[in-house]
């Protein structure tokens, strides 16, 4: 227990080390970590630390041979390491550390230092201790006595104690329910003490607003022992609310209410009028922004609460929307700092720091909050925070979806007032609240339209950037309504905005390439082609003479979209081509700033097609260099863990853009990726290990890649890998619990279909098959729809070729042919239907009679193939079909599709 | 297609209680349907095929009730030799015409005895086609009172039958008996079950003594075996089709389904009110229909084009069974072109089937007459490349089909076969058709493009052109602007989305042209299937992928208050 004690000598040792870890000189610092690693082998490090951090400056060996600055930052720098190592997957769970003398003594950091970074650190310490190892070990009684420890502390007006516990509770509130040692639930104590603290007038400001914090984190569990408090607890913050007058505790009262809101919103029904007025108090009066965005989130819970009827909210929409409308003006200090810059910036480099870091595509759970709110607080760019702005205007929007009417007659007046204001900052809140509420309220004042869309194209022009920038999108917002309704706006705003592009601030043009991304997006491809194409196509190419580094990212996007939405031309080759291929020649191999440009290169050589021809080996060559190199060092990493891996995103853009190319070349890309024909088939290799890939993305990618390898090139190509191929299909298929893994699967199963539509798989069609009829008729899991639908193409396609495999066994059954047309019958693509409906009818005219088929199924199928399918490619099968089942078909009530099939079926 | 009429195909297209005379009677039916078609416009003036057809289905519900010469099938069969014979006949005459221009010799006998002639197709077919294995027709009865002359939907007729829906599979019989048995005296009750497995397929049917107990039971909710489950009136289907139908659009898109259904009773009893909803959002998609228990109320409402309705002006039309308005057209092309040989085509045209919702998309003469074609064709086509003989087979298998379609009109067989009762039907047939045209003559297509699609009718009726239309998703170039959920945000789905199934169709497409020179082939294809299959990915995850592609999406563009 706690009689153990440090060997002074290793004591000595290590502090130093600390010590040395946080010198400035960078030698001794990697030494001194180095040599920290090997200590963390040691079973009784973790107790060295500890002991570090509560004794650091009491004890004398220390004393005598440390500053005292030294040994203070000793404390904090013990007790990081601490927790760090702690939190290294599975130090603690494994047994291998002693941390005895830690759980004993870890508590005396919170009140044994003069220095709040040491009870912090104590703190987090605590925490993490919980969260690893109490989490798991609850019948240790120590846990449950710390617990009362720190309750106690805090009820003696220990701040550190209590945001411990605010910490604690969340990260591990959920465990307090169960038993810990003594079958003791501690939530009951829990929940007591807090409210106590929450309601002692005695408690300071902090540890009410931490207790509150706590109680906060314990709501969304609806435990039985805050349930039963509920109504105290409410008491308390009602009272608190109108009494304290502290910024941290209003703020943790707005978080409780909308908590509250969104769990029992039947206990605040009632009061809801008091709270609304409270909240627009705040957020109309008080000076700490944390605390309006707090009471301004409230209102935007209370408007998107599912549970919350319209006509509760809709009382409050008279009072709430002016407040919104005054906060969505810039503040002081933005305005200030907004009007010192608006001269033209379009000729300075982006610093590197000014671009947020390309959004990774690859999805990371974000594995603590702590760590994140550094990075917010740390970023002081004007525009990137949350700020109350930002929640005013979003509350506008959801609440303008909610009751437009209401909200367009409250604010139309009022930006009326406004829209002409001589102060621009004025101006430019009234254009971002139009466009706020251009979603669900353009309806509602679309009669003004036509007099305030030429109104905000005009403020393009304005002198102020921010009120260009804003007027930018807030157009772009109306985009739906011009492309349906009002096409005669369509080039008198788009030009603008097209014109704005070559705006010389950096932030308008932004703003405008962002707004015709939009237009392009919602626009038809014909209107775009017949009206928009060479305009921006130019346009295009003169922005990647202007933008610098984080506007070409967004113009790479904007290009990408236009590829996609129309076929690329001659004019396009020679405007925008040249201008990509430059900057992909000046890039390096490991420039993250190629990810956008490889998938902006992806969409234009699928939309180029052969034109891309020339370009074509030369892209190829590098995309491929890139693929297999990282593929090589991944490889290579497992061996020697000093191989720094690259990124996957370079795995997939580049796997995307070969994709392109195959895409857009069609079988002519059979020469690029198969040079030597059969002899070299390296590509399906690094394929097959990109498919090994535990990270879905890629194995997403490369799938796409190999099914249209498939469909597009030669099958014997595949000849030899297709063992391994179809293997890496059924892991897929076997695998498919994970949500994060859809798209993969999605793409595996879209892969056999295609494969099976080219290739003989007589040879492992039984596996497949059972794989396939588990997957597809599981009552045990809730399948992605994606899912059953490529499943279903895919029985189709495999039933084109072998249809008797389905024809017994699990997939003949009337139930499983209507779940199949449920899952085909949605379906868009003509070839994709067809060949579904091809193989299907096929196995149901094999199946016979086994199956009596009911009358909806029968419906079923013929709606089916009544819309997008080419009944033609196998009208026979569909004659035997209507045959048989003629005399049930004509009791049928067909939808009019459905008749227009069979009579369009006769016409063929 | 609302919820209720699906409900009517379990209760006419019940397998069980079909199938068990089908089997005997297979020739009888064959027979009776021939003469059915033959003989209706004889025996009431109501009689096209199409009703019989719907009486048929009427039938299994309303045997007890209706007092028709069912019982003695055999007669009616002699009475309808003859008929059937002549038939036949015509239908071989009229192949043999045809496939006689290719010098292929025709097989079919004129004089062959059509039961014969019957079976011998059977079996050959069966022969040619392994999958095709014929399933005997279902029963065919004749059933002339069952058109009425009242013009409404007469719903206390079978009022005492109920249709129970959402049932536990574990509920028996005798447990729905004694569950409803508090209702009033259950004079019958059957659950359906899965004829493989023998498994209740979660709904059945029950028939009570009194009206008054299915009144009582729709008051309230009913739970059996721990389940919710649905009881409902039985309409039979024949009462159904004297309802009306009409289309409304422009509704506003706050008006929830209730509402829909309150503002449009003010014109008549409603049967069903459907509100259309969007798929993925539950949001009024602006249209609706609304059936009415008579084509009074649908006259009522129907006055005026367009009626306000909640601060929108909606608008009104008749929404009509294709066939009525193919039938327009059709009849000006019949007066026009004295020299087509279609008598049997104003058959088909008779108006009484205008009431009729239960119709056979195979009527229609034209198309008849080009899938005629098409078979040959297609037969011809594989003599050649066979070396076998199949104008036997071809002939057979349109001799074949025309017995198993009772009710079709097979073009051109009207030649002859018609003739002996063009002379009551017609004349009456006209009045009638005349009649009804006056009623429907502002008749609109539901979904808009009224004009256009009757022009073309008119145009050519021969052309299937207004039923083209009703392929709505084909590819057909350039789509709209993408669903407003992508629209108004921008940020795109990245390449992962692009890498799932949804946009596979337009490679396919694209793959399926191969010709990448032609390019406006290659457009047309790759626009029209990427955009559906973009949209159809992004409805693909249904509730899920709004997170999923949120999480991929890259969103690089610029927007003043994303989190």
């Amino acid at each position: 227990m706690s009689s153990w004690q440090p060997n002074g000598e290793y004591l000595l040792h290590v502090a130093t080390l600390l010590k040395n870890s946080m010198s400035p000189n960078q030698e001794e610092r990697s030494q001194a970590m180095e040599a920290l690693k090997t200590f963390q082998l040691q079973s009784e490090f973790l107790n060295y630390l500890c002991y570090i951090l509560i004794e650091g400056e009491t004890n004398e060996l220390l004393k005598s041979h440390l500053s005292l600055l030294d040994l203070q930052n000793n404390r904090a720098t013990a007790g990081l390491l601490l927790k760090n190592t702690m939190l290294e997957e599975g130090s603690l769970t494994k047994g291998t550390h002693d941390i005895q003398y830690v759980k004993s003594n870890i508590i005396h950091g919170l009140y044994n230092s003069s220095n709040a970074l040491v009870s912090n650190v104590t703190g987090i310490v605590i925490t993490t201790l919980f969260s690893t190892y109490y989490r798991q070990h609850r019948e240790d009684p120590q846990g449950i006595e710390m617990l009362s420890q720190l309750l106690e502390l805090a009820s003696n007006g220990n701040e550190s104690s209590i945001k411990a516990l605010s910490k604690i509770m969340e990260d591990s509130a959920q465990f307090f329910q169960l038993k810990w040692s003594g079958d003791i639930k501690p939530m009951d104590m829990l929940v007591s003490v807090f409210i106590r603290l929450t309601g002692d007038p005695a408690s300071s400001p902090v540890i009410k607003s931490e207790a509150i914090k706590c109680l906060n984190n314990i709501v969304p569990l609806q435990s039985q022992s805050f349930i039963v408090k509920i109504d105290d607890f409410l008491n308390i913050i009602f009272n608190l609310a109108q009494s304290d007058e502290n910024d941290l505790v209003r703020a943790q009262i707005c978080v409780s209410f909308a908590t509250i809101l969104e769990f029992r919103p039947d206990k605040l029904i009632d009061h809801l009028s008091g709270i609304i007025h409270f909240m627009l108090h705040l957020i109309g009066s008080v000076l700490e922004e944390k605390v309006a965005i707090e009471a301004c989130e409230f209102l935007h819970a209370f408007a998107t609460n599912s549970q919350i009827p319209q006509h509760i909210v809709q009382p409050y929409v008279k009072d709430v929307v002016p407040v919104l409308l005054a906060k969505m003006v810039y503040n002081e200090e933005t305005i200030l700092a907004l009007e010192v810059s608006n001269e033209d910036d379009a000729f300075e480099e982006d610093k590197d720091e000014d671009i947020r870091p390309v959004a990774p595509r690859i999805v990371k759970k974000r594995d603590g909050d702590a760590d994140s709110e550094d990075e917010d607080a740390d970023d002081s760019e004007v525009d990137t925070q949350w700020n109350l702005r930002k929640c005013s205007a979003s509350t506008l929007d959801v609440l303008t979806n909610l009751l437009p009417g209401d909200v367009v007659n409250v604010a139309i007046p009022f930006l009326r007032e406004h829209l002409t204001s001589e102060r621009w900052y004025i101006r430019e809140a009234t254009v971002l609240a139009l466009g706020a509420m251009a979603e669900g309220g353009v309806k509602y004042f679309d009669d003004q339209l036509p007099a305030l869309v030429p109104f905000l194209v005009q403020q393009l022009k304005d002198s102020w950037a921010p009120v260009r920038k804003i007027t930018c999108w807030t157009l772009s917002r109306f985009s739906p309504w011009i492309l349906m309704d009002h096409t005669e706006f369509l080039i008198p705003v788009l030009e603008p905005i097209v014109n704005t592009l070559m705006d010389r601030k950096k932030d308008v043009q932004e703003a405008a390439i962002s707004a015709v991304a939009v237009f392009i997006e919602n626009c038809d491809s014909e209107l775009i082609e017949t009206l928009l194409y060479k305009e921006l196509l130019s346009s295009f190419s003169k922005c990647f003479e202007l933008y610098k580094k984080k506007n070409l990212i967004i113009l790479y996007d904007a290009v990408g979209r236009l590829a996609e939405k129309c076929e690329l031309d001659d004019m396009a080759m020679q405007t925008i081509l040249p201008h990509l291929i430059a900057k992909w020649s000046s890039l390096s191999d490991n420039d993250k700033e190629l990810w956008p440009l490889l998938e902006c290169l992806s969409y234009v050589a699928t939309s180029l097609g052969e034109r891309f021809m020339p370009m074509a080996p030369e892209v190829y060559n590098r995309a491929y260099m890139i693929l297999r190199q990282c593929v090589e060092l991944d490889e290579r990493s497992h061996q020697d863990p000093n191989i720094v891996v690259p990124e996957k995103d370079f795995v997939i853009t580049s796997l995307d853009l070969i994709d392109g190319l195959v895409q857009g070349l069609g079988p002519q890309s059979e020469q690029l990726l198969f040079p030597q024909g059969n002899k070299n088939t390296l590509i399906l290799n690094i394929l097959i290990k990109c498919l090994h890939d535990p990270v879905h993305e890629v194995r997403q990618s490369a799938f796409a890649l190999l099914g249209d390898i498939v469909y597009f090139h030669e099958p014997r190509l595949l000849a030899n890998s297709l063992p391994e191929f179809l293997k890496l299909i059924a892991i897929e298929m076997v695998h498919n619990d994970d949500s994060d893994g859809v798209s993969a699967l999605v793409n595996a199963i879209w892969c056999l279909g295609l494969i099976g539509e080219r290739i003989n798989l007589t040879d492992y069609i039984v596996d497949l098959s059972r794989l396939i009829l588990d997957l597809f008729t599981t009552t045990s899991q809730i399948l992605d729809k994606s899912v059953t639908e490529n499943l279903a193409i895919t029985i189709g396609r495999l039933g084109m070729t072998l249809p008797e495999v389905f024809s017994s066994g699990p997939f003949a059954s009337d139930s499983v042919w209507s779940k199949w047309c449920l899952s085909v019958n949605d379906l868009e693509s003509l070839e994709e239907k067809s060949s579904a409906y091809m193989g299907f009818i096929k196995i149901v005219n094999l199946t016979g009679y086994n199956v009596s088929i009911t009358d909806e199924t029968l419906k079923s199928i013929l709606e089916g193939l009544a819309v997008n399918v080419d009944v033609t490619i196998f009208a026979q099968d569909i004659y035997a079909l209507l045959m048989k089942y003629s005399d049930k078909i004509q009791i049928l009530r067909l939808s009019q599709e459905a008749i227009a099939l069979l009579q369009q079926f006769s016409s063929n | 297609m609302n919820s209720d009429d699906e409900d009517f195909n379990d209760i006419y297209g019940d397998e069980s209680t079909s199938t068990t005379t089908v089997v005997e009677n297979k020739e009888e039916t064959n027979k009776d349907a021939i003469k059915t078609t033959t003989n209706g416009d004889s025996t009431s003036n109501a009689t096209s095929s199409l009703d019989q057809l719907a009486a048929l289905q009427a039938l299994s519900s309303n045997l007890n009730k209706v007092s028709t010469p069912n019982s003695n099938n055999s007669s009616n069969e002699t009475s309808s030799e003859s008929k059937s014979n002549n038939y036949n006949n015509n239908i071989n005459n009229n192949i043999n015409n045809n496939i006689d221009q290719q010098g292929v010799n025709s097989s079919g006998n004129p004089n062959e005895k059509p039961g014969q002639g019957t079976e011998m197709s059977w079996e050959q077919l069966q022969q040619t086609m392994s999958q095709f294995n014929p399933q005997p027709t279902q029963q065919q009865q004749q059933q002339q009172q069952a058109a009425l002359n009242s013009v409404k939907a007469d719903l206390s007729r079978d009022i005492c039958k109920m249709f129970i829906g959402g049932l536990n599979w574990e509920t028996t019989e005798d447990a729905l008996k004694d569950y409803f048995s508090k209702y009033g005296r259950v004079i019958d009750l059957k659950i359906m079950k899965d004829t493989n497995t023998g498994r209740s397929r979660g709904f059945g049917f029950l028939t009570f003594d009194e009206p008054s107990s299915v009144d009582e039971v729709v008051k309230s909710q009913h739970i059996l075996d721990g389940k919710v489950i649905d009881p409902k009136r039985a309409i039979p289907r024949e009462e159904q089709d004297k309802t009306g139908k009409i289309f409304v659009g422009g509704i506003g898109a706050d008006v929830r389904p209730k509402e829909f259904e309150e503002f449009f009773a003010q014109w008549g009893t409603i049967i069903d009110a459907q509100l259309m909803l969007d798929k993925d959002t539950g949001r009024s998609r602006g249209f609706g229909f609304v059936t009415y228990d008579s084509p009074d109320a649908v006259d009522k409402v129907c006055q005026n084009k367009f009626i306000d309705f909640k601060g929108k002006k909606i608008e009104i039309k008749r929404a009509e069974p294709r066939h009525m308005q193919k039938q327009q057209g059709n009849e000006s092309s019949i007066q026009s072109s004295s020299g087509m040989p279609n008598p049997m085509a104003q058959m088909y045209q008779n108006p009484m089937m205008g009431g009729m919702g239960g119709f056979n998309p195979m009527f229609n003469p034209q198309a008849m007459a080009e899938y005629y074609q098409k078979m040959q064709e297609y037969y011809q086509q594989m003599q050649q490349q066979t070396g076998m003989d199949y104008s036997q087979m071809f002939q057979q298998q349109m001799q074949q089909m025309s017995m198993m379609m009772p009710g079709y009109n097979m073009p051109g067989m009207g030649n002859t076969a018609g003739s002996p009762t063009n002379g009551s039907g017609t004349p009456n047939a006209g009045d009638e058709s005349n009649s009804n045209n006056n009623s429907t003559s502002n008749v609109q297509t539901i979904g808009g493009e009224p004009s256009s699609d009757q022009k073309n009718d008119e145009a050519d009726p021969s052309s299937d052109n207004g039923d083209n239309k009703l392929q709505i998703n084909l590819p057909r170039g350039p789509r709209g602007p993408s669903s407003s959920e992508k629209g108004s945000h921008y940020g795109r789905n990245d390449r992962g989305e692009r890498g799932e199934r949804g946009d596979r169709g337009d490679r396919g497409d694209r793959g399926d042209r191969g010709d990448r020179s032609d390019r406006s082939d290659r457009d047309y294809h790759y626009r029209g299937g990427h955009r559906n299959n973009y949209r159809g990915g992004n409805n693909n995850g249904g509730g899920g992928y709004r997170g999923r592609s949120g999480f991929n999406r890259r969103n690089n563009g610029y927007h003043p208050y994303n989190r």
